[in-house]
C-alpha cells in the first residue's frame, strides 16, 4: 500500500485531541453523599488518584474516525499485487526513461540515467526489470530480465532523441510488458522531466493496467527561459522574389524575464540576413527578413536563434522550392476587382500573378491564355462565342477555369460554346430576401481544406442576395455546395486535361458579402490552386509526422510505385530503405535526404521539433500519478477482471470516507446515549 | 411487595401529599385501626395509689368515696400522667437532605415526626417540637394545643444553606442542640430524636446522657437511605463503580473512591456504627429504631411501639 498524499497522514496526530479531552475534561458534579464519617474509613484501600480515560468506547470511536479521515485524505493505493503478496514478493519493474528533445536541457539526461541505474541496482535476486525509452513513441530496450549485464548497458547507452513527449504510449507499453503473475508485484518507474505538454488535452491519456503501481521520478528543476522558432512562412513578393517571416516565441523565467537577440537566415548554409529582435514574453513575435530571389532549384533554408537553455528548438529547417507563381488570366477583368486582386496578391509561395485579359475575340483570348495556368471569369456574359471557344480549348488542354456569374446574359452562341466544356450554364437570376445561405458542402474537397471540419459552420454564415440558377448540370459534374433553396452553388467538372469550377454567385460584393469575409481569401486561393492542379506541399515538417517520401521530397517519377524504392537518410545519417507505399516517420529535427536507387541527386525536406516540446512547463509528480491511476480506474471498470482485484486509491479513499461518516453517526449516537445516561462524554 | 406489608402506606406515596397534617392523620388512623385490640390504649388511665391530700392539690382529684368511708381526704394517683409531655426532635442537617432510592431522609423524618406527634396527641399528650442541626433551630414547647403548630413547623423544616455548614469543621454535633433542648424542656417527658446519627457513637450517647439525667424518656429513630446503607448509588449522574468523586453534603469535602473496592469495608463500618449505637442506647434504656426511607411509616411506628411495650412488660 502507498499513499498519493502522505502528508495528510500527519492529520492522524489529531487523535491527541480526544485523548487529552477524555483525560482532562472536567467531570460532572461530584456525587453527593450524606457524610464521609464512614466513607473515609474505606479510603485507605479504595481511594484512586490516577487519571483514567472516561467513556473508552466513545474515545475509541472518535480516534478511529479521525484516523480514517486522515487516511482518506492521504489517498491510499491498495494494489492487487500488494494485497496478494505484500512487500516480500518478487518484483517486476519497468523503468521508463524520457528521451524527448526537452531532456537536452541542462543535465537532465545524465540525471535520468543515474536514476534509472539506481532503480536497477535496487532489484533483489528474484526481481526483474525492463528498460523502456520513450519520447513521442515508446520502445523496449531490453527484455524483462533480472540480468544486470543486460539492463545496465541499455541505460548507459541511452541518449536524447528528437521527438516530442507523450506519456501514454510509454505507460501503455509498460503495462503490456509487465505480465500479471501470482506472487509478483508490478511496478512502473517513470523517469522524466514531466513536461506538461505530454498530458495536454486531446492527446491519449496515460493508463496503467490494474494492479500496477506507478512511481514518478522527476529529473528537472525549474524550467529555464526559452526562446523558440514556432513557424517560418515563405510568401511571394512579386514575380521574382520571396520573403520569409519567422514567428518567435519566448517563455520567460524569473532570472530572464525578457529576451533580445539576433535572428539569422541561412540559405544553403550561408547567412543571408540577420535581424535583431526583442521578443515579448508568452506571445509570438514576428520577424520579417529581406526578400530573396526565387531560387531556380530547391534551396535548404534555416532560421537560427542564439542558443539558450533549450537549444533543441533554436533552429528551424525548411525548403524553398523553385516554383513560379500561379499565373491567373482575368478574362474581361475591366474594371478590375479589387477584392480578387487583393486576395490573389497575398499568400504563401508560390503565390499568384494576376493578369488582365480580353473578353472578346478568339485570337486575343487565346493569346492571353498562353501564359496562364488558370483563367478567371467573373462575368461570363462579357465573353463572346469566340472567346468562349478559346476558353474551352484552354481547359481541354489542361488549363484551369474559375468562373463566377455576373449580371450579363450570355449570347446564344456563347452559351452553346460554354455548354461544350462547362459543368453547367448560368441561367435565370435568383433574388433572396432574406439572404440565402450556403450549405450541403462537400467538406472533404480540397477547396474547403482550410476550414477543416468546420467548413459548413464558416461558410454557412455567408449571405447571398442574388445568384444565377445553374441550369443543366452535367451528369459527370460534382456539386460541391448548394444554397439553402437546393440550387447548386459550386459545381466542378473536368474537361479534357483541365478542371472547371463554376460559382453561381459573384466574386464581387454586389450580390454577396463573401468578398468582405475572412473566408474569401483562402477559398479563392484554393479554388485557383485546385483549378491549376497545384498540390500544396509544406516547406517544413515536424518530428513525429509520417510522410509520403515521393510527394514530400518531390522525387522525380511522382508518387512511389509498388516496385520502386526510396533511400532516405536522417539528419544523423541513419539510412532507411522504403519499399512500395511505405511512409517515412520523421524522428529527429534537421534535413532529411532521399533519392531513388540509382539517382545521384538527393532531395531534402526540413524537419523541426514538435511545437509542444518547446513548452517546458512541468507537472507535479502527484498529478501524473493521479492521471495514471484515474485512467487505470476506468480501465479496471471496463476490464472486469475477477482474477486481479484492485482497490485503486480513489476507491479506497471513498471507502475510508464512508467509514468515517459511519463512525461519525455512531459517535453522535453514543455521545447522546452517554449524555442521556449521565456518563460524561 | 410482601402480603404482610400491603396494609402499610408507602412513604413515596405519602411524599406526594403536601399537607403534613393529612399525612400524619392518615398514618395514625391506619396505625390505630391496626392496633384496636392493643392493651396500650388504657395505659395512661390505670390507677396506681391513693395519697393524702396536700394543700394545693386539685380538689377535683379527691376520692369522695374513700372520704365517705374514712372521713379523710385522699387523692387518686395513676400509673402514668394522662397529659405527659411529648417532644419530637428532628435533625435537619444537610446529611438529611439525601434520597436516591425513595424519598429524602428529611421528608421521611418529617412524616415520622408528624405521625408521632399526631399519635401522641390522640393519646392526649402535650406535643412539642425541636428542629436542630448543629444547634437548636426551632423549638415549640409541648402543649395540648400545639399539634397544628408542630405540623406547620415540620412542613417548613429544611436543611440550612450549604454555605453555613461549610463554615464549620464538624458538620454533625448532637450535643449542643440536645443540651439546649433539655434546658428548654422544664418538665420531664418523652423525647423522640429523629436523625441519621452521623456522629461517632460515643458522642451520640453523651448527647443523650444530658437528656437522660434530666429524667426524660428518649426514643431514637435512626433514619437512613437504602443507597447509603449499601453504598449502591448506581444511576446517580457521575457515579461509576470504578471510580467516583463524592461530595460530603455536610462539609462539602471531596473524596475520590472506587465504590467497588470500598463497598465491603463501608458496609462493615455501617454495621459496626449501628451496632455500637444500638448497644449503647439499649444500655441506657433508650428505645432505638433503625429504619430506612423505604420502610412504611405506620410499619415503623408499629414496630417501635411493639418493641417498647415488650420492654415495658419486661421491666
Amino acid at each position: 500500500m502507498s499513499f498519493l498524499a502522505p502528508l495528510f497522514l500527519l492529520g492522524g496526530l489529531l487523535v491527541a485531541i480526544p485523548i487529552v479531552l477524555h483525560l482532562t475534561r472536567r467531570r460532572r458534579e461530584p456525587v453527593p453523599f450524606p457524610s464521609f464519617l464512614l466513607l473515609q474509613l474505606t479510603s485507605a484501600t479504595a481511594r484512586f488518584k490516577r487519571r483514567r480515560f472516561r467513556n473508552i468506547p466513545l474515545l475509541i470511536l472518535r480516534c478511529l474516525a479521525l484516523l480514517l479521515l486522515a487516511a482518506a485524505f492521504a489517498e491510499p493505493v491498495l494494489r492487487g499485487g500488494g494485497l496478494a503478496g505484500g512487500e516480500g514478493t518478487a518484483l517486476d519493474r519497468a523503468v521508463l526513461v524520457d528521451r524527448s528533445l526537452s531532456m537536452t536541457v541542462g543535465n537532465r539526461m545524465a540525471t535520468a540515467r543515474e536514476a534509472a541505474q539506481e532503480e536497477l541496482s535496487g532489484l533483489g535476486r528474484e526481481d526483474r526489470a525492463i528498460v523502456v525509452a520513450f519520447d513521442g513513441r515508446a520502445a523496449a530496450l531490453t527484455e524483462l530480465t533480472g540480468d544486470q549485464g543486460t539492463l545496465a548497458p541499455a541505460v548507459a547507452n541511452l541518449s536524447v532523441g528528437g521527438g516530442g513527449t507523450s506519456y501514454a504510449p510509454a505507460l501503455g507499453l509498460a503495462g503490456r510488458l509487465l505480465p500479471a503473475a501470482p506472487g509478483r508485484r508490478r511496478e512502473v518507474v517513470l523517469i522524466s522531466d514531466l513536461q506538461r505538454s505530454g498530458f495536454e488535452d486531446g492527446r491519449p491519456q496515460p493508463s496503467l493496467p490494474p494492479g500496477v503501481e506507478l512511481r514518478v521520478r522527476q529529473v528537472s528543476a525549474s524550467p529555464p527561459a526559452n526562446a523558440w522558432i514556432a513557424e517560418v512562412t515563405v510568401v511571394s513578393e512579386g514575380r521574382e522574389q520571396l520573403a520569409l517571416t519567422a514567428e518567435v516565441g519566448f517563455a520567460p523565467s524569473p532570472a530572464a524575464p525578457e529576451w533580445s537577440g539576433e535572428v539569422e537566415l541561412f540559405l544553403s548554409g550561408r547567412q543571408v540576413d540577420r535581424k535583431t529582435l526583442t521578443a515579448a514574453a508568452d506571445r509570438m513575435t514576428t520577424v520579417r527578413f529581406d526578400p530573396v530571389l526565387r531560387p531556380s532549384e530547391p534551396l535548404a533554408a534555416e532560421v537560427r536563434l542564439p542558443e539558450d537553455g533549450f537549444p533543441g528548438d533554436d533552429r528551424f529547417h525548411l525548403m524553398i522550392h523553385p516554383e513560379a507563381a500561379i499565373r491567373v488570366a482575368d478574362l474581361g477583368g475591366s474594371p478590375p476587382s479589387v477584392y480578387v486582386s487583393e486576395a490573389l496578391g497575398v499568400g504563401v509561395a508560390p503565390g499568384f500573378l494576376l493578369d488582365r485579359a480580353p473578353a472578346r475575340g478568339e485570337g486575343a483570348v487565346r493569346g492571353a491564355l498562353e501564359a496562364a495556368q488558370v483563367a478567371l471569369v467573373r462575368d461570363p456574359g462579357r465573353l463572346d462565342a469566340g472567346a468562349m471557344r478559346a476558353l474551352g480549348d484552354f481547359v481541354e488542354g489542361g488549363g484551369g477555369l474559375v468562373m463566377a456569374t455576373g449580371p450579363r446574359r450570355l449570347s446564344r452562341a456563347a452559351t452553346e460554346e460554354l455548354e461544350g466544356f462547362a459543368p453547367a450554364v448560368p441561367g435565370g437570376f435568383v433574388d433572396r430576401d432574406p439572404a440565402g445561405r450556403l450549405g450541403d458542402l462537400a467538406a472533404r474537397h480540397p477547396i474547403f481544406e482550410p476550414f477543416g471540419g468546420e467548413g459548413s459552420a464558416v461558410l454557412g454564415t455567408l449571405a447571398f442576395f442574388r445568384y444565377r440558377d445553374l441550369a443543366g448540370v452535367r451528369p459527370d459534374a460534382a456539386v460541391l455546395g448548394r444554397f439553402d433553396d437546393g440550387k447548386p452553388a459550386i459545381v466542378e467538372s473536368e474537361w479534357g486535361e483541365g478542371r472547371t469550377l463554376l460559382f453561381a454567385s459573384s466574386l464581387d460584393a454586389e450580390w454577396t458579402d463573401l468578398p468582405r469575409r475572412a473566408a474569401f481569401v483562402p477559398l479563392l486561393h484554393r479554388m485557383v490552386e485546385f483549378a491549376a492542379g497545384h498540390e500544396r506541399i509544406p516547406v517544413a515538417y515536424r518530428v513525429g509526422e509520417s510522410v509520403d517520401p515521393g510527394a514530400a521530397f518531390r522525387l522525380p517519377g511522382g508518387p512511389v510505385g509498388e516496385a520502386e524504392e526510396v533511400l532516405a537518410d536522417s539528419p544523423s545519417g541513419e539510412r532507411t530503405v522504403l519499399d512500395g507505399m511505405d511512409a517515412l516517420r520523421l524522428v529527429e529535427p534537421g534535413f532529411y535526404r532521399a533519392r531513388r536507387p540509382g539517382a545521384a541527386e538527393f532531395r531534402q525536406i526540413g524537419v523541426n521539433p514538435a511545437l509542444a516540446e518547446s513548452d517546458l512547463r512541468t507537472l507535479d509528480p502527484a498529478e501524473v500519478r493521479i492521471a495514471a491511476v484515474a485512467a487505470a480506474e476506468g480501465d479496471a471498470q471496463t476490464a472486469a477482471n475477477p482474477v486481479a482485484p484492485d482497490l485503486p486509491g480513489r476507491a479506497a479513499a471513498w471507502l475510508l470516507l464512508a467509514g468515517f461518516l459511519l463512525l461519525l453517526v455512531s459517535e453522535a449516537w453514543a455521545a447522546n446515549r452517554s449524555v442521556a445516561s449521565g456518563v460524561p462524554g | 411487595m410482601p402480603a404482610a406489608q400491603t396494609r402499610f402506606i408507602d412513604p413515596a406515596a405519602l411524599a406526594r401529599i403536601s399537607n403534613l397534617s393529612l399525612v400524619a392523620k392518615m398514618v395514625v388512623q391506619g396505625f390505630i385501626s391496626g392496633l384496636h385490640r392493643s392493651t396500650f390504649l388504657g395505659r395512661s388511665i390505670d390507677f396506681a395509689e391513693h395519697r393524702p391530700y396536700m394543700p394545693g392539690d386539685d380538689i377535683r382529684r379527691l376520692d369522695w368515696r374513700l372520704f365517705a368511708r374514712s372521713d379523710r381526704f385522699h387523692v387518686k394517683e395513676f400509673e402514668a400522667d394522662t397529659n405527659a409531655n411529648f417532644l419530637v426532635a428532628v435533625d435537619v442537617s444537610r446529611s438529611m437532605d439525601f434520597g436516591w432510592r425513595g424519598i429524602r431522609k428529611l421528608d421521611y423524618a418529617r412524616f415520622l415526626a408528624g405521625s408521632l406527634a399526631a399519635f401522641s396527641r390522640s393519646q392526649r399528650d402535650r406535643v412539642g417540637l425541636g428542629i436542630f442541626d448543629h444547634e437548636l433551630r426551632e423549638f415549640v414547647p409541648p402543649s395540648a394545643k400545639h399539634l397544628e403548630t408542630v405540623l406547620q413547623h415540620l412542613a417548613r423544616a429544611n436543611p440550612p444553606p450549604e454555605a453555613d455548614t461549610r463554615k464549620r469543621k464538624t458538620a454533625s454535633d448532637l450535643g449542643p442542640p440536645l443540651a439546649q433542648l433539655g434546658a428548654a424542656l422544664g418538665r420531664r417527658g418523652l423525647v423522640a430524636v429523629v436523625s441519621d446519627f452521623y456522629e461517632p457513637p460515643e458522642q451520640v450517647l453523651a448527647a443523650f446522657d444530658r437528656l437522660l439525667v434530666a429524667g426524660h424518656d428518649i426514643m431514637a429513630f435512626h433514619v437512613l437511605d437504602p443507597a447509603e446503607v449499601d453504598l449502591d448509588l448506581d444511576g446517580i449522574p457521575g457515579f461509576e463503580e470504578s471510580g467516583t468523586r463524592f461530595r460530603d453534603l455536610e462539609s462539602g469535602a471531596l473524596l475520590d473512591l472506587s465504590p467497588t473496592r470500598a463497598r465491603e469495608r463501608y458496609r462493615e463500618a455501617m454495621a459496626e456504627h449501628t451496632r455500637a449505637l444500638r448497644a449503647g442506647l439499649v444500655r441506657r434504656e433508650v428505645d432505638y429504631v433503625l429504619t430506612d426511607t423505604g420502610t412504611p411509616l405506620d410499619f415503623a411506628l408499629f414496630r417501635y411501639l411493639s418493641e417498647r411495650e415488650g420492654r415495658r412488660r419486661r421491666r
